[in-house]
């Protein structure tokens, strides 16, 4: 069967099974909404269409043509998310989704169909039920989506990055389904790639994962900190001089700890350096 | 059921195989008013004004193949182009050219001239009257030149994908991104010198990857390579010291003062490289099952060569072990995932990995160090360089029970292991404990839950390390410390009937870090978002979400010289943090509002209140500070969107975006940086001497209005 002809019968139609040709005569619609898909190349052989049509998803149907009332085909609206993800995955279980299962998601219950919709999207690509991946996250990670509206965040809302440039949610070799490495610091070197190192001089909690200090989603304050400087540094360094000071309001025009750059104003390199002196981290 | 069929032709050649091309070109102007920060503004945009085309769209499909290629703003720094070609059942092949500006400033002015990449000059008489005490830096900002701070990534991305037959596929990608520009950066000679500069950036990166995927309804097998080469043209930078015409011999407070050195010189970023080699195996299982498995082994390096210790003319040679960095990280990763449903409503679900960052540079030695090109310190002084490794293990396994309707309860545990080299904690090891229940595919509610308790120990703690560099041994460092953690979250969603939906969300969280003296000592987070949403017929969607944040952290400290004060607790001192933040989305789409005509409005608020306030220990012998002041940051953002279908091809579009910004911030704000030397000179206030030259960069507020006209031809 083809998508662009879906009122002829697959070579493949096996017993019980009616065509796609019986099912658009009542589902009026659905036909063009697959068309609109990748799903409806019948000379793909991966797709439905090169398959069973309709009833590659939904079931064979012959047997709820014959008693519309009472026998009902696969209808993804009232499966369980185990039965809507076996479905999907008959065909979705490479590249991309090739470790949904036992995923973050899927272990939470969530459906394919939670997220997708392939008749009627909302988006332009990925059949999401929301018009960018931003208002589809948001649905429950509201507090990741909210930090985007911070002065510090990632191009994000601006719509040069989405939440899957670098999260791939269906599923990851890497924490916190994160789609780059095996590690959170190998994820953002795929763009930050000048902080990958090694260096002479390493800043051991850099190397151990950036998110001990950036907040990746947005914060108020520069360079994404979770914190502001001084007082994020002063989280670990507590040693003698400088470092442990309050510094307060008396010291904002005169002292370069507080005002400006803070702590990196000498500290530059604080990813690390690699200069034969750098071992302050200051060339 | 019926779904609405296409109400053009357009809309029509979408749906079917139709051959004929389709698509949509748009054709108008963007026009910008802005007051205040136009460098925020702008800044992942490009909003100047200018005739726009905001989207061009060519579509092309046929039963064997299918094209798509679209310009998003051609001709403007933010503009983007996408290509992509498919050979039904045989070929995907996408091409992707996205630019990113990063407009960080127009406030910007230096006294210095770059006169080659990475070599920043200022005038000699400038160097020669302040050395001789005859003037000050604050003497020349006046004739400070002004210059926009940007950087601009140019990502190009091709994915080339070769299906073979029905189950193999070759895929092939490279990415090339291009960064251009300068970034502010710290260039200091010294601890009471604060020096910026615009530090350039010039670099490319070449990532590419290559796998072969053979899979089926029952297994996967892949092998591939990746690779990634970062190269970085501009490999030191060398500035001019405001302070100092001619070099000084090594003096101990050069460090301080900043009066050591004629000019410095800085190592930049180090071209390195990364590749791996990875397979993975998925298999299906008995009892429902699938194990896959995962390796992958790698390395990063980096070879660059060493700078000399100085540049400073007057502090003798100090030998280098060797002439490059030599600096290697092996990476071997593995990870085993088994998933199985023994029996229908229950699912088993156990995860193994196990990363090893194992850091071979070989060892440096130290013949000395010169500080901040200064200050000389002999071989004694001089600690060689640690050369950080870390091996962790995760174990994860899950239980989760389906058999209620809708519902789902997850109980799982968590192992974290973490072996590592040159930290106070060699080892941590954390346990979690977590339970969760999700009630989904309920029309009317759907409910998420989840609790989970995390204990972290750390072991082999070494508290020498600690005092070898005077730090106190009380200190934790925050990220491997004894750690207690416990978090709630809740998402509901109520749907009474079809066209109306209640959702609710709450997150609460609490880290406590009990053996921690000194660090940060505990971390509250609490979160929670109401929201409504209201569809009453096709013509009207109404969507409103209001969230409100509260952190807090309080870390602890002490102000203490070598001596009797380092172990006086009356100088303790405590950071309190309490961040607030409110938020309100509100979309109303009206379609058909008038003939032919669809109305979007949108309002998105952010208001962001961080206080940082110091508390002091009992009977404390320190001075009460001066609090400093709330840190704000205000967005608003609302935006009218109207499209009017002149025909059914022709659509007449226009937007307004009315952008407000307010932020106040006692280190980066307007009020605080006043001038690029500071103290800056102020009436009636006694004059201080600077040695301080920043690049005015600065937090200040904008507002914005945008007007964006469009007609949008269809085909």
């Amino acid at each position: 069967a083809s998508a662009s002809d879906p009122k002829s019968k697959g070579p493949q139609l096996q017993q019980g099974y009616a065509g796609a040709e019986v099912c658009v005569t009542c589902h009026e619609g659905f036909d063009a909404s697959i068309n609109r898909t990748k799903h409806a190349f019948a000379k793909d052989p991966r797709t439905p269409m090169a398959k069973e049509g309709c009833e590659s998803c939904h079931g064979p149907g012959e047997a709820h043509v014959q008693d519309p009332t009472s026998v009902k085909p696969r209808m993804f609206t009232k499966m369980s998310a185990r039965d809507v993800n076996d479905t999907c995955t008959t065909c979705h279980n490479r590249g991309e989704h090739a470790m949904w299962k036992g995923s973050q998601h899927e272990s939470r219950n969530l459906a394919c169909t939670t997220c997708h919709s392939v008749h009627q999207p909302q988006s332009e690509k990925g059949f999401l039920k929301a018009k960018t991946q931003i208002l589809l996250c948001a649905k429950c990670h509201v507090d990741k989506a909210n930090k985007l509206d911070r002065s510090g965040h990632m191009p994000v809302r601006e719509g040069k990055l989405e939440c899957m440039s670098c999260h791939n949610v269906h599923g990851s070799k890497n924490v916190r389904l994160l789609r780059a490495g095996f590690t959170i610091n190998e994820t953002c070197t795929t763009c930050h790639a000048e902080k990958r190192g090694p260096t002479l001089w390493e800043h051991a909690p850099v190397r151990e994962s950036c998110v001990t200090c950036h907040d990746p989603h947005g914060s108020s304050n520069e360079r994404m900190l979770v914190a502001k400087a001084p007082f994020l540094c002063q989280r670990c360094h507590v040693s003698t001089r400088h470092p442990a000071t309050i510094y307060d309001k008396t010291q904002l025009a005169t002292s370069n700890r507080v005002f400006g750059r803070s702590c990196v104003s000498c500290h530059a390199q604080i990813h690390g350096s690699n200069h034969p002196s750098g071992n302050f981290l200051t060339r | 059921a019926t779904l609405p069929k296409p109400t053009d032709g357009r809309e029509q050649a979408i749906s079917s195989l139709s051959g004929k091309a389709y698509g949509n070109i748009d054709f108008g102007g963007q026009f910008s008013s802005v007051t205040g920060d136009s460098a925020r503004f702008q800044r992942y945009r490009d909003l100047r004004d200018g005739p726009l085309a905001d989207n061009v769209l060519l579509n092309r499909r046929d039963e064997t193949w299918t094209l798509r290629a679209a310009a998003v703003k051609p001709g403007y720094r933010d503009q983007r182009f996408t290509a992509d070609y498919r050979l039904v059942g045989k070929v995907k092949a996408f091409f992707d050219w996205n630019q990113i500006p990063l407009f960080i400033s127009s406030d910007t002015r230096t006294l210095y001239s770059e006169v080659s990449p990475g070599v920043f000059r200022l005038p000699d008489a400038m160097q020669a009257s302040n050395q001789a005490g005859t003037t000050t830096i604050r003497d020349f900002v006046g004739s400070a030149t002004q210059f926009d701070l940007r950087t601009r990534r140019d990502i190009g991305q091709f994915d080339f994908v070769y299906t073979a037959n029905r189950d193999l596929d070759l895929k092939f990608n490279v990415t090339n991104t291009r960064r251009n520009g300068a970034i502010p950066y710290g260039a200091s000679f010294g601890f009471s010198n604060d020096i910026e500069l615009p530090a350039p950036i010039d670099q490319r990166t070449t990532d590419a990857k290559a796998s072969l995927e053979w899979a089926n309804r029952d297994a996967l097998v892949s092998i591939g390579w990746d690779g990634s080469w970062f190269n970085n043209n501009v490999d030191a930078m060398i500035w001019d010291n405001p302070l100092k015409i001619t070099d000084s011999p090594s003096y101990s407070s050069a460090y301080s003062d900043g009066r050591g050195p004629a000019q410095a010189r800085m190592a930049l970023w180090p071209d390195n490289t990364m590749q791996y080699v990875h397979g993975t195996g998925s298999f299906s299982t008995p009892a429902r099952g699938r194990l896959t498995a995962y390796l992958a082994v790698g390395a990063s390096k980096q070879n660059e060569a060493l700078l000399p210790h100085t540049i400073n003319s007057l502090i003798p040679v100090v030998p280098l072990a060797r002439p490059t960095a030599e600096a290697e990280i092996r990476n071997t990763m593995f990870n085993v995932l088994y998933v199985a449903r023994p029996f229908r409503p229950f699912m088993v679900n156990a995860r193994y990995r196990y990363n090893d960052l194992d850091n071979r540079t070989p060892p440096f030695e130290m013949f000395g160090r010169v500080r901040f090109d200064g200050v000389l310190d002999d071989a004694s002084a001089a600690e060689p360089p640690e050369f950080y490794s870390v091996k962790r293990e995760n174990f994860d396994v899950d239980g989760t029970f389906s058999g209620l309707p809708f519902t789902s309860i997850k109980v799982g545990y968590g192992s974290a292991i973490s072996d590592r080299t040159f930290r106070i904690f060699e080892k941590t090891n954390e346990n979690t404990f977590r339970v969760s229940a999700d009630s989904t595919g309920n029309r009317y509610v759907t409910l998420r839950a989840l609790f989970e308790n995390s204990v972290r120990t750390g072991k082999a703690l070494d508290e020498e390390l600690l005092i070898d560099i005077g730090e106190q041994p009380g200190m934790r460092h925050f990220d491997i410390a004894d750690r207690d953690r416990k978090r709630f979250t809740l998402i509901a969603t109520v749907m009474p009937i079809s066209t109306l939906g209640f959702n609710a969300s709450a997150a609460v969280a609490r880290e406590d870090y009990p053996e921690s003296e000194f660090g940060l000592r505990d971390v509250d987070s609490n979160q929670y978002s109401a929201g409504v949403d209201f569809l009453p017929s096709d013509r009207v969607g109404v969507n409103l979400t209001y969230a409100w944040e509260r952190y807090g952290t309080l870390s602890a400290s002490r102000t203490a010289s070598p001596g009797d004060q380092f172990t006086d607790p009356r100088r303790n001192w405590f950071t309190d943090y309490a961040g607030k933040v409110s938020n309100i989305d509100a979309v109303v789409d009206l379609a058909a509002v008038a003939p032919k005509t669809d109305v979007r409005l949108t309002i998105n608020w952010s208001d962001v209140k961080d206080t940082y306030t110091y508390l002091l220990a009992p009977q404390t012998t320190l001075p009460a500070p001066s609090q400093l002041a709330p840190v704000l940051n205000e967005l608003f953002r609302g935006t009218v969107d109207v499209t009017h279908r002149l025909t059914n091809r022709l659509r007449l579009g226009a937007s307004y975006w009315y952008e407000d910004y307010n932020t106040e911030d006692f280190a980066l704000g307007e009020l605080t940086l006043t001038d690029i030397a500071l103290p800056a000179v102020q009436p009636g206030v006694p004059v201080v001497p600077t040695s301080t030259l920043l690049l005015g960069y600065i937090y200040r507020p904008f507002t914005a209005h945008t007007g964006i006209v469009r007609l949008t031809y269809l085909w």
